[in-house]
């Protein structure tokens, strides 16, 4: 035997005999959370298969992948408990002692260790890999896939529990603390999302809790050649295990820490994050009222309370002492960070970039229009153009790269942030606004509009009024190639089909109504009159070319109501006799109405009262009447804010239509 | 063999070890002896590699001691606080020890078996304390070590198993020239095995001497005089304990035998008699001396 060896058989051969039952606890955990849900779910992918048969790779696929995720949990968990079993000798005054006395460098002892550990979870994953060729019917290089991530995945878990065992004192610890960390990316990432949220005007870096799929195993990513950052990660918490254990005093076992430099990091840590968590617990339990107006000083208490717990463990008594110093510098950190988010001393709310610096903008938000002005844009979607197209090939690029589109955002923003903070709870008017750089790097920011600053609230409709982004609404205005392929006339409810002559004078008044309209116009909450749209338009092939073959084509079905500013539309229907052709009182079987009151935290429905055409023909008449009079009047802000009526007909078979309508109007006089 | 040279170590705020020195001969064999928590098991187990000193070094044939496992495979360390594998046998642990210890001798194994008269096939947990350290004896003596350390080694075993480990240690100083170094609260017992002494008291090593040197530099005198004991007497002797029992003297006195006669001889004493001191009674004195004292209770 050589004494300089960096592994030694007797002790690899002593760990396995000692934790083997480990490792069939954890081939057990992967069977019971990989294995059998794919051996399920493949079996319904079979037969589901049976009916698509051309989909089925990639349905197979997709649910191996769902299946698979599961195998994540065991990983972690036994990542971190079979190294914690294999150094707890480092935790025992006398295991400590016992192994090394032995002629055998620290060194030797790890990696002895290291190795066992490696053993114990790569063979469970094989095991289960062979399982899965005999038990789960899916392509075989699947299979080594999953199990080479999984192996992957298990070296870096393995790794860090291993650096993490040389810094803590007892085994509980050992198994305890490397979970909480392993915790704490999630932990800090959706605190920190919080705090912005709640505390920087215009923060919308939602983006940020994506980079958590990298810490905890994303599939996708690892195949994006994030393999290579996993082995670098595992490599250097390995290495890492190795300096902390050389560095290691032995007779600092049972405490909770064995490095008394990780003291402070301990017991701040756990302030810093006993003092978020509370932060979020008050706003939790108090959601519903205003909760941004919370300071971060309601978690200080908590954090207070974590500094005490801290010093409990690391002393290992009931009696708080040496707390006052601690408490004060974690009072002095709290100021720093509340200067950071509360003062904005870093610029972030005020920041607007130069035009100049402005590659592109993108201020789409699927609800910029007011409800009633909402299109059926994604909804009927009737081809599934394949998986070599995109998934959002029903999406154009509303990418703004014009200067004058790129100025009036910048106008806007500025006007923005140079004016009082909007009311969060106000989210009537939203808009977010996306800048590309020319450096190449992303801008986000989102805000809720104060219509009481009649400059923003101008800049603002002037920012919907611009054309990419009233085709984003409107899909008639836009450049797309679109063939039109049926029209119909809808009054509450009830179609009218339009001949094709009909249609091209249709499609004509409306493009010119649309074009002309201001954003203001389209507040008001209802309309009786629609236009129905049916039309196909290219998909986009992955270089968002748009694909000849038509039958790859998408069939869409858009529905604008007629406001009362489309005069080009109103005259024309009129013409026809289709503009607000209301049903008679003996087309309609029911009507039900139901009382709106505005409160203060949202909408209250009382009863609905319900009237038959049988016996109460002369109050259908009358409400039927009442909408017509007045159902156009009603604005959005004023729907919001005053009481009103929502009222629901049903017809008699063969009216036509859907059958039903749905309308709002103001409150009937008794 | 052994040289510990100002060797510092903190627990915190707590000095451990206050600039230890020790020299042990080869094929000696060196009792460490000292009250509770004067450091003898810090020492130790650096000794052994376990520790690191902050300062100081320890070295063993002029090499260091720590993370050199070339070294270590010729010690062999039994502590008071003894450690086996759960549900490992002593065979298994053997077979353990071997795969680690290059001098491991299986014969030497089967050898020793009869002196210690335990099945190798019983769980080394489910023995008793006292077999334990017999199987721990059994382990360490089957490694061909060169140095032992030992760490109140017979705590637990019965006089007669004491008598046949002692003898089996012996016999491989005697044939080897094995160097042993004993650390133990049992004086008597270390007055017949060592012939080095190393008395530490906190965190220092007070007195080390040879097992004789030690004994012959401190008596027990029983003296009288017609007119109690002379001033002058009182004033020349190095007294650290004095007794009157009806008119006889007992003075504990430092200093060697013939200048103690002579002193006390030119103040003619009715009776003189000089007892030999028991390393206990050595160690009492000597520490009492340090401000270590006996209490009497009750």
């Amino acid at each position: 035997m050589n004494s300089k060896s960096l592994v030694n058989k007797s002790v690899i051969k002593s760990d396995l005999r000692r934790y083997w039952s480990s490792g069939a606890a954890f081939a057990i955990m992967l069977f019971i959370t990989t294995v059998l849900p794919a051996r399920v779910v493949m079996s319904h992918a079979a037969i589901s298969n049976m009916f698509v048969p051309e989909a089925a790779n990639t349905f197979a696929v997709s649910r191996f992948a769902n299946a698979a995720l599961f195998s994540v949990f065991p990983i972690i968990a036994f990542g971190i408990i079979i190294p914690a079993l294999l150094f707890s000798y480092l935790h025992h005054k006398s295991a400590v002692c016992e192994a090394h006395k032995l002629p055998l460098t620290r060194g030797c002892l790890y990696f002895s260790h290291l190795i066992s550990a490696a053993v114990l979870l790569v063979v469970p994953i094989i095991l289960n890999m062979l399982l899965m060729f005999t038990l789960v019917d899916v392509q075989a290089s699947y299979i080594i896939m999953w199990a080479l991530l999984s192996l992957v995945y298990a070296f870096v878990v393995m790794g860090f529990s291993a650096a993490a065992q040389m810094l803590v004192g007892n085994t509980a610890a050992g198994v305890v603390l490397p979970g909480i960390v392993m915790a704490l990316p999630a932990f800090f990432t959706v605190m920190l999302s919080a705090l912005c949220e709640n505390y920087l005007y215009g923060y919308a870096e939602y983006g940020l809790i994506d980079y958590l799929e990298w810490v905890y195993m994303d599939y996708s990513h690892l195949l994006k050649g994030g393999v290579f950052i996993y082995l670098a990660a595992g490599a250097l918490f390995i290495i890492l295990g190795h300096i902390f254990y050389k560095k290691r005093a032995l007779e600092n076992h049972s405490r909770i820490l064995a490095f008394d430099c990780l003291n402070p990091v301990f017991m701040y840590g756990l302030a810093f994050c006993a003092g978020l968590a509370g932060y979020a617990y008050i706003c939790e339990i108090m959601s519903g009222s205003a909760q941004d107006t919370f300071s971060m000083w309601i978690g200080v208490p908590f954090g207070i309370a974590g500094i005490i717990i801290a010093r409990m463990i690391i002393s290992k008594t009931f009696k708080p002492n040496k707390i006052v110093k601690p408490i004060i510098v974690y009072l002095a950190m709290m100021g720093v960070l509340y200067l950071f988010f509360g003062a904005d001393i870093t610029g972030f709310e005020k920041r607007v970039p130069d035009i100049d610096k402005i590659e592109s903008v993108n201020v789409i938000d699927l609800y910029g229009y007011p409800e009633n002005a909402y299109t059926s844009y994604y909804d009927h979607i009737s081809t599934d153009p394949g998986p070599q197209y995109l998934a959002e090939s029903a999406q154009p690029n509303w990418e703004m790269y014009d200067k004058a589109d790129i100025e009036a955002v910048t106008a806007l923003h500025r006007a923005i942030v140079e004016s009082d903070k909007a009311d969060y709870s106000n989210t009537e008017y939203y808009i977010p606004i996306v800048y590309t750089l020319s450096n190449g790097r992303v801008m986000k920011r989102e805000y809720n509009i104060d219509r009481g600053s009649a400059d923003v609230f101008e800049k603002y409709c002037a920012v919907q009024g611009l054309k990419p982004v009233k085709s984003n609404r409107f899909p008639i205005i836009s450049d797309r190639e679109m063939e039109y392929i049926g029209s119909n006339i809808v009054n509450l409810g009830i179609d009218t089909w339009v001949s094709p002559e009909r249609q091209t004078q249709l499609l004509d008044a409306l493009k010119k109504d649309v074009e002309a309209s201001k954003y203001t116009d389209y507040e008001f909450s209802n309309a009786i009159t629609s236009a129905k749209i049916k039309y196909r338009m290219p998909t986009l092939d992955k270089d968002r070319k748009p694909v000849e073959d038509k039958s790859k084509w998408i069939q869409s079905e858009d529905s604008y109501n007629i406001y009362p500013s489309y005069k080009n539309c109103i005259a024309l229907l009129k013409s026809w006799g289709l503009y607000e052709k209301m049903p008679s009182a003996d087309q309609v079987a029911t009507i039900t109405v139901e009382d709106i009151t505005p409160i203060p935290n949202g909408m209250h429905y009382q009863e609905p009262t319900r009237f038959d055409k049988a016996d109460d023909k002369a109050k259908i008449q009358k409400i039927l009447d009442w909408i017509k009079e007045n159902d156009a009047n009603m604005s959005d802000a004023e729907y919001m804010t005053k009481d009103a009526q929502h009222i629901n007909i049903t017809y008699e078979p063969g009216v036509g239509g859907f059958g039903y309508c749905d309308i709002s109007v103001p409150k009937m006089p008794e | 063999m052994i040289e510990v040279r100002n060797v510092v170590k903190r627990f915190g705020d707590f000095l451990a070890l206050d600039g230890v020195n020790i020299n042990v001969e080869k094929g000696s064999v060196y009792g460490l002896v000292g009250p509770n928590g004067a450091g003898k098991t810090t020492i130790i187990k650096h000794l052994a590699g376990i520790y690191r000193q902050d300062y100081g070094n320890i070295k063993i044939d002029g090499e260091n001691v720590y993370e050199n496992p070339a070294l270590k495979a010729r010690i062999a360390y039994v502590s008071d606080d003894l450690y086996f594998f759960p549900g490992y046998s002593i065979k298994d642990a053997a077979s353990y020890y071997k795969g680690v210890y290059p001098e491991w001798s299986d014969e030497r194994f089967t050898e020793i078996a009869d002196v210690f008269k335990i099945d190798p096939k019983r769980g080394a947990r489910r023995l008793s304390k006292g077999m334990q350290k017999q199987a721990a004896f059994w382990l360490s003596l089957s490694a061909n070590p060169d140095v032992m350390i030992l760490d109140e080694p017979m705590d637990g075993l019965d006089p007669v198993m004491r008598r046949n480990v002692w003898s089996l240690i012996l016999a491989e100083v005697a044939k080897r020239d094995m160097t042993v170094l004993v650390s133990s609260h049992n004086l008597r017992e270390l007055e017949d095995v060592c012939d080095h002494v190393g008395i530490m008291n906190q965190g220092k090593i007070a007195i080390e001497k040879g097992l004789d040197e030690v004994k012959g530099n401190i008596h027990k005198v029983q003296t009288a005089f017609r007119n109690g004991l002379p001033e002058p007497l009182r004033v020349s002797l190095e007294i650290l304990k004095h007794e009157k029992v009806g008119s006889v003297d007992m003075l504990i006195v430092r200093g060697s035998r013939e200048e103690i006669e002579a002193k006390i001889c030119n103040c003619s004493p009715l009776i003189l008699d000089m007892v030999p001191l028991t390393l206990e009674e050595v160690f009492i004195y000597e520490l009492g001396g340090m401000g270590y004292e006996l209490e009497i209770i009750g």
